[in-house]
Formats: structure tokens, sequence, C-alpha cells
């Protein structure tokens, strides 16, 4: 019976989703001024970390305008490169009114809706294979229209069995720039049956060398001193928060990260209201390692709309003197690294 | 475990320390100081004396290579001086060894600095840190720790508290094998 229904979401989903609908749909949004792409990173590059509202979409149309309304907002703001939060695409499932109907059921549910409860998430979305594919296409088609880089924030990649949460990052012609799965997953993700990525990309591009991360991989400096030894000049850090908003919580990530590093941080938010079955806060932002001139710009509210825009001066980042960190000891970090990898196969503390 | 062999400056300093240490059984520790051309701190209890050189000094300094985690009645502890705070490897090292206290003595407290180094490698490694330093001193816990969740204010924990903070924020169960052995050049091996 499940079977049999998630089927039925499939096959619904893969209609609503198809290129012609798309098409369609995007056909009857407002025309808008083309952005001609720079062709390097001579002068500061403007970015924007967009505040989503998490929505359950009732139509295509519904979801198109959406996204075309942030789109519009970013760009009209001058945005070159524009930031979708985690799990951003996911939310076409709500499409189908079997999905929209589970939701108010969970939302009703005496369970927590937080992601502890028993799901085999990639039993569950294994007749989705096409859920990446059709979300890029249609992020896509927004690259193009507005002519800007696109993080697409993430969506699940389903491959092989295995999920991947994915974040995506598209040229000004739509093309695939580089994907990133999530490295470091929540336990709740692990429960889900999540698979943890083991690469990090980092994209050069004429708006600098970005390097893609999801949420919770900025708590660990590792993945941002990666990025900074692949040549990273910026990190994406698309988030999707479960815990209640604070902004000591909010620390623990992207804000210390950028210091330790000398790297800059662009952290789009995902967040609900009280009619979303899981509650999800901000705040998006744009960080800068401590000293740095520009200051760190954040969203106004933890858990309305916005677009935090900013100018990233590619040439001031690479002069950034790192001190007093990243400072090297080949000797200590030989055994600081083989402790790390010990350690990280027995599951310590 | 062999600890190293403490060579201790003839300074009265030092030496007013470790006879502090024995005579009043208070542990002490002590700011950093200069020794053999670069940077140490040093413990001296009762039934110990520890020392730590500093691992990542300032350039034209000679660095320490490891990190020294040492039992005591109060739990794991490890030392950390000058700059070392800096460098987030160093206190996740103490952390995977076990360490549940990690003492520091600061030189740069400027405003800011002290949030990006020792507030930051404490909610990394769910570890305490005890500062000393020009802005004064404090224990820095893992935010839960704290009523405002800042990490900040108490004078004191107790390892059940930290045992429930680690609890709500696990950070190491997320860390990834495949991940650092892939690029262990880039991380520094």
């Amino acid at each position: 019976m499940r079977n049999l229904a998630l089927q039925a979401v499939a096959g619904d989903l893969r209609r609503k989703l198809s290129s012609k609908r798309l098409d369609h749909a995007i056909a009857k949004l407002p025309p808008v001024t083309l952005r001609t792409p720079r062709a390097d990173g001579s002068a500061p590059v403007t970015v924007c970390a967009l505040q989503v509202k998490a929505v359950v979409y009732q139509s295509v149309d519904d979801m198109v305008n959406d996204i075309d309304r942030y789109m519009r907002k970013a760009s009209d703001g001058g945005a070159e490169l524009i930031c979708f939060p985690e799990l951003f695409g996911i939310l076409s499932l709500g499409l189908s009114f079997i999905v929209r109907g589970a939701l108010k059921l969970l939302k009703r549910s005496s369970h927590s809706a937080d992601g502890r409860d028993a799901l085999d998430l990639p039993a569950l979305l294994e007749p989705f294979p096409f859920l990446y594919e059709s979300y890029i296409n249609l992020m896509a088609r927004f690259a193009c229209r507005y002519g800007v880089w696109l993080s697409c924030g993430t969506t699940f990649a389903v491959e092989n069995g295995k999920i991947f949460n994915r974040h995506t990052l598209l040229s000004p012609q739509g093309a695939i720039l580089g994907v990133g799965d999530k490295i470091h997953l929540t336990v709740d993700e692990m429960n889900l049956g999540i698979t943890a990525g083991e690469t990090l990309t980092v994209v050069p591009t004429p708006i600098g060398n970005i390097a893609l991360t999801v949420c919770m991989d900025a708590t660990y400096f590792e993945t941002f001193r990666v990025a900074k030894a692949l040549g990273a000049d910026y990190a994406l850090v698309p988030i999707g928060d479960m815990a209640s908003f604070d902004p000591y919580l909010a620390l623990r990530g992207a804000q210390s990260r950028v210091s330790e590093t000398n790297l800059a941080a662009i952290k789009p938010a995902l967040v609900t209201g009280d009619d979303f079955p899981i509650h999800l806060t901000g705040k998006a932002g744009v960080y800068y390692p401590i000293g740095f001139p520009s200051p760190n710009l954040e969203a106004e509210s933890f858990d309305k709309p916005d677009a935090v825009i900013a100018q990233l001066d590619l040439q001031a980042l690479r002069r950034n003197p790192p001190e007093p960190f990243c400072r090297a000891n080949p000797a200590f970090d030989r055994i600081y690294i083989d402790t790390l990898i010990k350690k990280s196969g027995e599951n310590c503390k | 475990m062999q600890l190293p062999e403490c060579e201790m400056e003839q300074s009265e300093y030092l030496g007013r320390m470790e006879a502090f240490a024995r005579t009043l059984t208070v542990p002490l520790v002590s700011a950093a100081f200069a020794h053999e051309g670069g940077i140490a701190m040093a413990y001296f209890s009762k039934e110990d004396t520890i020392f730590q050189k500093c691992c990542f000094p300032q350039a034209g300094l000679q660095a320490g290579e490891d990190v020294t985690v040492f039992d005591t009645p109060l739990g794991r502890l490890a030392l950390c001086s000058g700059d070392d705070v800096f460098q987030p490897q160093y206190a996740r090292l103490a952390a995977l060894r076990g360490c549940r206290l990690l003492l520091c003595s600061l030189w740069r407290d400027e405003p800011g600095y002290r949030m990006t180094g020792a507030w930051s490698v404490c909610q990394a490694n769910c570890l305490p840190v005890a500062v000393a330093g020009q802005a004064g001193g404090e224990l820095i816990l893992p935010c839960t720790m704290t009523q405002d969740l800042s990490g900040r204010g108490r004078g004191s924990f107790d390892t059940r508290e930290l045992e429930a903070a680690y609890a709500e924020f696990p950070v190491f169960r997320s860390l990834n094998r495949e991940f650092y052995s892939r690029y262990r050049k880039e991380l520094g091996g």
C-alpha cells in the first residue's frame, strides 16, 4: 500500500516538474533585465544570502512565483551570486496532494516532527531519483533568466540506494559548475539513513573560488581548512537549522570558522512559521574574518524572509593577513591528523 | 604515559610557583614564559610538574611538537599558551585525547579575540577552557551549560553537566573519517 502511494506521488510529481510544465510557468513571469555576467573578480562581487520561508506549495505556479520573488529581490540589489538554503529543493515534494496530506498529519501528530522518528528515508525516496534533476532543471531556468551564479542550496539526491544532501552551484548559463554532498551529518540525518559525502568541492569562477559546504560542515574547522588549502576564497554554507535561534548557538558555525581560516562565508537559511511541521530558524548572513574591514551582515529576524546582500572584495580577502590564525607546525599537524583519523573511526567520546 | 621531563628555568617566578604549589597543596598554572628559544607554560601541583611548550609560536621561535594531556584529581587537563588557542587543531588534539579542561594563558586579548579563540575551540570540542589574560580570567563552557547560552559567567562546572552538554551537541559523533583521510595532506598530514 505504501509503495503504491509512493509510486502515485512520484508519477504526480514527475508530471508537475516536467520541462514543459516548468517552461509554461516561467513564461508567465514578468520580464526581467538580464545581467551580463562579469569576466573576472577584480571588482568586488555582490552576493546574496537569502533567508527563505518554507512554504508548502499548492501549485507549480505558486512555487515558481515564490522563487522568482526571491531572485528579483536579490537581483534588484545587484547580486551576481544568489544563494538558496539547505533543503529548499525538497519543498517541491509538497506539490503532491498526498504529501501535503501527510504533512498535515505529521503536524497534528503527537510525535515530535524533528526527524528522530524511525523513517527509512532511502526506501521512502527510492521512487524519486528524478527529484534532484527536476529541481536543478528548475533552478537552471532562473540562473539563465537573471544571468547570475546560483547556489541552489540543497536537495536530496538519490543514487544507488543512497541519499545525499546535495549542494549545487550553477553558472549564469544554467550549467552545473559543482556539487557538494554534506560531509558532516547530524545525528538525525544519520538516523534517517542519509549518506555523508567524502569530498569537498571548490569551484573556480570569475567571482572567486567557491567552496560548497552544507550547514553542519561549518561546525568543523577541518571543512574550512581543507577549503582554504584547495584555494577557496569563500564558502557557501546553506543551512536548515532545527535549533531554536540563539545568537550564541549560531556562533558555533560559520562565524567562528571564517577567522580560523581567513575565508569569508555566505550563509543562506531556510526558516519556517507555525504552519510548518518542522521548526527551522535563521539567521542568514555574510561573515568575514575578525579584523577585516567589512562588517558581518545578517538578516534582521530569524524567521522572516530576507535577502542579505554584501560586497565581497576578493582582492582584499586574499591580502587579508591571517594572523594570529593559520599557522602550521608540520610535526604537530601530522600527529593531529593521525589522531583525528583514528578517533573518527572509534566514535569517540 | 611518559611525561616530558621538566627543565626548570632558574627563575624566581617558577621557583616560587613550585614552592607555593607544594606548600599550599593547590595546583598552580604559570603564565607563558621564555624557554629555550621558544615559549612554554607549566602546571605545578604537590604531585606533578608538567611542562608544555607553545606549538605555534610566532616566526623565529622554537616550537613544541605535541600537546600533553595529563591526569590530575581534577580530571584530564592540558595547557595552552600564546597563540596556540588560535590554531583549532591544538584544542582538537587535546580533546581527542580526553582532555576535559584546557588551561589557557593568553597574551593576545583584544576585543573579539577571546570569542574567536578560546570560546570557539570550547564549542567546537565541547571542552571547557579556563582563560587568563589581560582582559581578566574566566571559565568558558559549552553554550548549554549557562543559562543565557553564552558559555560565560560561571566559575565552576560538574562533569555530569558536561556530559549533558555533549549529549545536546555531540560534536564527535559527526566526524567523517573518509573525508579526513582523503584530505590528509590539506589538513597538514
